[in-house]
């Protein structure tokens, strides 16, 4: 069990940070390739006439999910030294409605405002600023909200612990879902379309 | 295209399904060489400083237990930690990604139940320096210097009588200004992206 | 008339714009291969990836983050990086009034922007430049409806991305950090924070619908 290398010690902090660039990279390219750079698109997920969002996310987690899976089974990589983000319920839930309504009014969300920027849309760049703000406004109010910020700790707890299966089944019946949501979405899609609600496709507007 | 890659994700998830677990703790290894390195690297430890800091502001998610006798622990433990003995500790299972600090008396039994738990492949398993008594020497009396400079320097005087007041401690005052403590330069995760 | 590099032509023109669009994609796939297409972007827009082909994309890359690094990737780490940083620079003392910023700034032996994800955030806008250019979809202009004036857009992006940027906080991540990293792994809260964002955003959804009609 090797991997992964560098909480082993095989990688230095700075061949870390040049990976991370380089991974950046080809995740900034994959997101603009599939559109993501887009607000109208990233939009027209939550309008229901294009489902890219959903279908990209969700098929990202999936492989890496099965990736994560497999490599531990071949005994190639230690899942105990793969960090899991702790759970705090109550904060992870509040803060994820909050950033709903913030990512559907400004049409980006973090990575994807930084691909609009770098391909030239000027509400990217706005976005960025709001977001840098927004951070800026929650470090000022921290203080107080502190102790809700901390609240409701579960720790690094995973799917099938509260489900009760074992992460093999929770892992197939997650794939199923995906797969059955996948198709569903592309029906929802035209349905959606038809029924004239805001779309992705069409000229985008061009006003500088 | 579509339908091919959705066949593979379903036959993956499906053969994970009779694969059987894909994470194989439990059986015992050890690494002498690696576990060596730790304890040199002092990597193995939080200091009673560091723990009270966490648990007082709240961002803990260690689990901390206590491997004293029952009685012992009746009479004082570290708020929120939990009661095993060497035994109860090595049969229990714990989430692998869970961070793990025991405690006992001074450190013999918790460097023992450390590397018990670091054989059976745990890899986030901390003992407290110094054990009960230095949690009770930094922590719930500690010497406040009557002068401290630097930048570190004069928030601690006012943490360390924060979090001796909070843990129902008593600082006290004393003339010699002894060594203050440092918090350790480990290369902490964060809870967050 | 539009030319570039390549010396295709971009005039609109109905009967043989078919063909000559097969014609500037061949000329394309060559300057790809020679790795030139980049160096100005063609003003023929290409069609986007299949999402799935994006997604698997995606997720060979966080896999190897995971692999190579023991974590996944993020964004809205970065942009706090640079936050405490900047207060950090600006006002030294605030910095010890707020844990928060403290967490950020760690011991004070190295600066805060030598963060992993400062440096793949850097990655990011390089791969979204190069991928927009090849793709011919790098344009300065604001996105949005034919019914919203740019600077009505430009209002929304930035009060949105202040509210986003305040519940990444407080969630401790965004799409790219919980969502895709903490759902890879399986945390609950990840899985919670997904769900809540996609009710948060489909709630607002109807509010806010002038900006795309």
């Amino acid at each position: 069990m090797s991997a992964p290398l560098y909480p082993n010690g095989f990688l230095s902090e700075n061949a870390g940070l040049a990976i991370a660039v380089i991974l950046g990279i080809a995740f900034g390219f994959f997101l603009e390739r599939g559109g993501l750079g887009s607000a109208r698109k990233l939009a027209a997920q939550f309008y229901l006439t294009d489902m890219t969002v959903f279908k990209v996310m969700f098929t990202a987690i999936i492989t890496a999910m099965l990736g994560l899976f497999w490599l531990s089974w071949l005994g190639i990589l230690d899942l105990a030294q793969v960090h899991v983000l702790p759970t705090y319920l109550v904060p992870q839930a509040v803060g994820g409605l909050i950033f709903g309504a913030g990512f559907m009014m400004g049409g980006y969300c973090p990575g994807t405002s930084c691909v609009a920027a770098s391909i030239g849309r000027r509400d990217g760049y706005v976005h960025l600023l709001g977001m840098i703000a927004g951070i800026f406004l929650f470090g000022e109010v921290f203080p107080f909200l502190r102790q809700f910020y901390n609240s409701t700790s579960l720790g690094p707890i995973t799917l099938p612990q509260i489900l009760g299966v074992s992460p093999n089944v929770a892992m197939f019946l997650i794939v199923a879902a995906a797969i059955a949501g996948f198709s569903l979405a592309t029906k929802v899609e035209r349905w959606a379309e038809h029924r004239g609600f805001p779309s992705s496709k069409g000229n985008l507007s061009t006003h500088p | 295209m579509n339908t091919k890659l959705g066949f593979i994700a379903f036959g993956l998830a499906l053969l994970a399904v009779v694969a059987g677990p894909s994470y194989k703790g439990g059986g015992v290894s050890i690494n002498p060489r690696d576990l060596a390195s730790i304890v040199d690297h002092e990597l193995d430890h939080v200091t009673a400083f560091e723990l009270g800091r966490s648990i007082m502001d709240g961002e803990s998610t260690y689990i901390v237990i206590d491997l004293r006798d029952s009685s012992r622990f009746a009479g004082y433990h570290i708020p929120g930690a939990i009661n095993k003995s060497l035994v109860e500790l090595v049969d229990a299972s714990y989430n692998p990604n869970q961070a793990i600090v025991l405690y006992s008396d001074g450190g013999v039994h918790s460097a023992q139940g450390m590397f018990l738990l670091w054989a059976k492949g745990y890899k986030h398993v901390f003992m407290l320096k110094g054990g009960l008594r230095e949690w009770q020497e930094e922590v719930l009396h500690p010497v406040i210097p009557p002068r401290s400079k630097g930048r570190v320097g004069a928030d601690s005087v006012q943490l360390l009588k924060k979090m001796s007041l909070f843990f129902h401690g008593s600082p006290a005052l004393r003339l010699q200004i002894p060594e203050r403590p440092r918090l350790q330069e480990r290369e902490k995760m964060r809870d967050e992206c | 008339m539009e030319t570039n590099i390549l010396g295709g032509s971009t005039m609109k023109n109905d009967a043989a714009d078919g063909l000559k669009d097969v014609r500037i994609q061949g000329r394309m796939k060559t300057a790809q291969r020679v790795g030139l297409s980049w160096i100005k972007s063609s003003t023929h827009e290409q069609p986007y990836w299949n999402p799935y082909q994006a997604g698997v994309g995606i997720g060979v890359v966080l896999l190897a983050a995971f692999v190579l690094m023991g974590r996944g990737l993020g964004a809205s780490g970065a942009f706090t990086s640079l936050v405490a940083a900047g207060v950090d620079t600006i006002a030294p003392q605030h910095v010890h009034s707020n844990t928060f910023y403290e967490n950020y700034l760690g011991s004070g032996n190295s600066s805060p922007l030598k963060d992993w994800l400062v440096f793949e955030i850097l990655g990011v806008i390089i791969g979204g430049y190069v991928s927009g250019s090849m793709a011919g979809r790098r344009r300065a202009f604001v996105e949005k409806g034919p019914s919203m004036t740019s600077r009505g857009r430009m209002a929304y992006a930035l009060l949105g991305g202040l509210i986003m940027g305040f519940g990444s906080k407080l969630a401790r991540g965004c799409t790219s950090g919980q969502g895709l990293t903490g759902g890879a792994v399986l945390s609950v809260g990840s899985w919670v924070f997904m769900v809540t964002v996609f009710s948060g955003a489909y709630a607002t959804a109807y509010f806010v619908r002038r900006q795309w009609l």
